[in-house]
């Protein structure tokens, strides 16, 4: 005898009437797109890295000028994604993205070097994380406590040895924890983030209730006894002598730092997973997503806002120009100017001192956890479509672990560490922040073009993705902002060494030479799937329905 | 021969389509649906002023004319199921949504019947075999339906022959889901399902398993941890996921090591695993943006050729 339905119909706010029936998901909470978009975000590693990377490329831009630029880079960024992610939900990155509206083999030449980036900068935040994650803290705890051995080591770990090591060690770590399973993966980083999220609002306390009068007072103590005897009324005048000159603020200077801009809130896209089977999408997420955004932008503002009302921005531009020349600032190996070396002086507390550590640690540390993911979900992606060799997606039995994937991404990045610790590699050929800059200026032409290329999937995506304005896709005119931006990126990369990496010849060649190898990969294994009967122009080609 | 294996298409009319024109698209000696073909909402196109007034995907408005048979279309290629209604009525549907149930299963039986018959029609004429069967969210009604076709076969708990001979074993039965659909059942009674339709086999090495639900722990079984209000959950790794999948369906692949084990029902973990010497296979669905995807499998004197996940 037939059965009926399930007799449980209930209504949505929207008024489908919905049956029970698998996948029906409620979208996460505003709460949960708030959490999330934060994480993502990973405030504590941007303000480790911003005031020096300004420090040294642009000195003279104005910091909050720079700021609104990054929102609007933010904006045009995360709507980019977020918008090919509502219409293609299920699809993940610009790999499909571009895959379907421009060509497969674009959208894994894309994919491709965004990877190769990814395991680049894995190896670059190994050592980051050495340099001021770990010899900043040593210097600082043994600087309060007056402990020799620490302030030893803190010189010792910025030696090459010690750094590949260390950073190997880390490298080795993140192989352990992802080949035991996904359920350690995130009780690993749920743990982690607690510390590192405390230690950074540490961090700011700290700045928020230091005095600029008792920040002077304290550094000069700091100095006699570890700096030679610098004050911080001679950094000023003796940064001018050895040839830094101070600059007003100018519009030039923030077009400059537009690949910084880039920078600030990359990651931020992570919010875009909408989930759910049924496509009645609320309207408080949008809304939500922007707030994130208000949220880290007003983090920025009032992060660096204390920071540089403590220290003075002239004084700090000054002492990272005396860090880097041959007189220097006096402070050994260890002392780096980043935002933690200044914060560590302001207070005597030890145990503030470890929470900041801690965290300046911990963030670039989860960032590796972060790359390493992202990199094996994309060679199991194009393992998948038979780009790469099936055995790619071996799975550990006992741990459900991608190992062969996992393996091959921490062999590539210790290959690359050992490059970048003992070689000049990295200061001459690799220019990390345009090799991602490329992917993400490439992926502009997946949410321009979806509208007019691919239709059907435009047609079929949320209203918030198909927005016009004087008829135009609200996709395809934030896909032009990206790749404007990204184009400002682009010429910026190759303009700032100190910020980006090398700018000459060598270092486009390599930069090009990484995509077209994902070019020549693509094209030997269309053959060789083709001798096998496997036709790769299939992966993405539609179907016509009529 | 050479196979294309879709699954997942809930109800979308342009993902239907698709799948009947794929024969062809791809040179397919035989097409088969493994399940789950029914949608899961109804949407109400209210009387008003002479057109309709309709709520779809977060927008409200009200269509005339040409616009109307417009917007069923897109309702239909969505998946769900337009249904034209006065006002009294749907206040009647929303203050008793039992009410619904006969409107939801006559529509559902009406596009099931449709889509036979645009089997026939586009497929017949190719002589391309179409195989298709019901998952774990379909109701029962539906398989009559299915099987009334002169040109479809009904997969469900039999063995059917692909054009090379190849013996077909199907169950579109899952473990139980959060939501307690149609075809839910314990493990228990899924692996009797399973044994069942395996006992049947002449020569299990050789045959390939339709089994809806994916085997556990396989990659290709991974879902959304769900809290109990049924929202999604989220950590610092980001969205929090969990296998899903039937170990008994696990189990009894594991014992049997057919040639291919063809699966759905996770839409969002698509991909291949192999368990032992049998290769399984979850081509995903992306029906809702109305792409078909699936999987394009060649087999040669009883062995697996090659194979490619394809989204058209």
């Amino acid at each position: 005898m037939a059965e009926s339905v399930q007799p449980d119909a209930t209504t949505t706010p929207g008024g489908l009437f919905l049956r029970r029936s698998s996948g029906l998901v409620r979208e996460f909470s505003p709460r949960d797109v708030l959490v999330f978009n934060i994480v993502a975000f990973s405030p504590g590693l941007s303000i480790a890295l911003i005031p020096l990377s300004l420090a040294l490329t642009v000195p003279n831009v104005n910091v909050f000028a720079l700021i609104a630029a990054s929102v609007a880079f933010a904006v045009c960024n995360g709507l980019t994604y977020a918008y090919l992610s509502a219409a293609m939900p299920r699809s993940g990155g610009e790999y499909v993205f571009l895959g379907r509206s421009v060509s497969p083999l674009i959208g894994f030449i894309a994919n491709w070097g965004f990877t190769w980036s990814q395991i680049l900068g894995m190896a670059f935040y190994a050592t980051f994380t050495v340099s001021f994650g770990i010899a900043v803290p040593f210097f600082l705890l043994g600087a309060t406590l007056h402990n020799s051995t620490l302030l030893s080591w803190s010189d010792s770990v910025t030696q090459q040895w010690p750094t590949f090591l260390i950073a190997t060690g880390m490298v080795v770590v993140v192989a352990v924890v992802l080949t035991l399973g996904p359920r350690l993966i995130r009780r690993f980083l749920n743990v982690l983030f607690v510390p590192a999220l405390l230690g950074t609002l540490v961090t700011m306390y700290v700045l928020a209730t230091t005095s600029h009068s008792e920040f002077v007072a304290q550094f000069n103590s700091f100095m006699a006894e570890h700096g030679g005897g610098r004050t911080y009324e001679s950094v000023v005048p003796d940064a001018a002598a050895g040839g830094f000159i101070e600059q007003a603020h100018t519009l030039g200077a923030l077009i400059n730092a537009m690949p910084i801009a880039a920078f600030l809130f990359i990651g931020f896209t992570y919010s875009a997973y909408i989930g759910g089977e049924v496509k009645e999408p609320g309207k408080t997420q949008p809304l939500i997503i922007m707030a994130s955004l208000a949220v880290c932008t007003l983090f920025y503002i009032v992060s660096l806002g204390l920071f540089y009302n403590t220290v003075g921005q002239g004084f700090y531009n000054s002492f990272v120009f005396l860090s880097f020349t041959e007189a220097g600032t006096g402070l050994p190996a260890g002392g780096s100017p980043v935002i933690n070396l200044f914060a560590g002086m302001m207070t005597g507390s030890s145990v503030l001192n470890v929470l900041m550590a801690l965290s300046f640690f911990i963030w670039p540390f989860i960032l590796l956890f972060a790359m390493a993911t992202v990199c094996s979900r994309n060679l199991f992606a194009w393992s998948f479509d038979r780009i790469l060799p099936s055995a790619i997606t071996k799975v550990d039995r006992r741990f459900s672990s991608p190992w062969v994937a996992t393996l091959l991404i921490v062999l590539a990045t210790e290959i690359l560490l050992a490059f970048y610790v003992f070689t000049t590699f990295f200061q001459n050929i690799t220019n990390y922040t345009a090799i991602f800059s490329v992917a993400f200026w490439l992926a502009s032409f997946a949410a321009i073009l979806l509208p007019y290329r691919r239709p059907d999937i435009f047609e079929a995506a949320p209203p918030s993705a198909r927005r016009r304005i004087g008829g135009v896709p609200v996709m395809s005119l934030v896909g032009v902002g990206n790749l404007i931006l990204y184009t400002l990126s682009l010429i910026g990369v190759f303009r700032f060494p100190a910020f980006a990496g090398p700018n000459g010849t060598r270092a486009i060649l390599f930069v090009v030479g990484i995509y077209v190898s994902g070019l020549v990969i693509y094209v030997i294994s269309q053959q060789i799937q083709a001798r096998r009967g496997v036709d790769l122009s299939l992966i993405y080609k539609e179907i016509p329905p009529e | 021969m050479r196979i294309f294996f879709a699954t997942d298409v809930h109800g979308s009319d342009r993902c239907f389509a698709k799948f009947v024109n794929a024969g062809a698209f791809y040179r397919a000696d035989a097409v088969i649906l493994g399940g789950d073909i029914t949608g899961k909402a109804v949407v109400p196109f209210v009387e008003e002023n002479g057109g309709v007034r309709v709520r779809f995907l977060g927008e409200e408005r009200v269509v005339h004319g040409d616009e109307i048979g417009d917007l069923e279309k897109r309702v239909a290629d969505t998946g769900y199921y337009a249904h034209r209604c006065s006002p009294d009525e749907v206040a009647r549907l929303n203050a008793e949504p039992d009410l619904i149930t006969p409107i939801f299963l006559e529509l559902m039986l009406a596009r099931a019947r449709k889509w036979m018959d645009l089997a026939t029609e586009r497929l017949a004429p190719h002589g391309i075999p179409c195989f298709v069967n019901a998952g774990n969210d379909d109701p029962r009604p539906v398989d009559d339906i299915v099987r009334a076709s002169d040109y479809v076969q009904f997969c469900e708990g039999e063995v059917l022959r692909l054009p090379d001979g190849t013996e077909l074993a199907s169950c579109g039965y899952a473990n139980q889901t959060p939501w307690d659909c149609p075809r839910d059942v314990s493990e228990e009674d899924l692996e009797e399902r399973l044994d069942a339709v395996v006992a049947k086999l002449d020569d299990p090495r050789h045959a390939v398993l339709n089994f809806h639900c994916p085997p556990y722990d396989t990659v290709i079984d991974t879902g959304p941890v769900l809290g109990e209000d049924m929202r999604l959950k989220s950590g610092a790794a980001g969205v929090l996921t969990q296998a899903v999948g039937s170990t008994a369906c696990r189990r009894v692949i594991e014992r049997v090591q057919p040639l291919l084990g063809l699966h759905g029902h996770i839409h969002e973990s698509r991909g291949t695993f192999r368990l032992g010497k049998t290769l399984c296979i979850n081509p995903g669905s992306e029906y809702t943006e109305g792409i078909l995807r699936g999987a394009l499998l060649e087999l040669r004197g009883g062995k697996l050729v090659s194979h490619q996940l394809a989204a058209g």
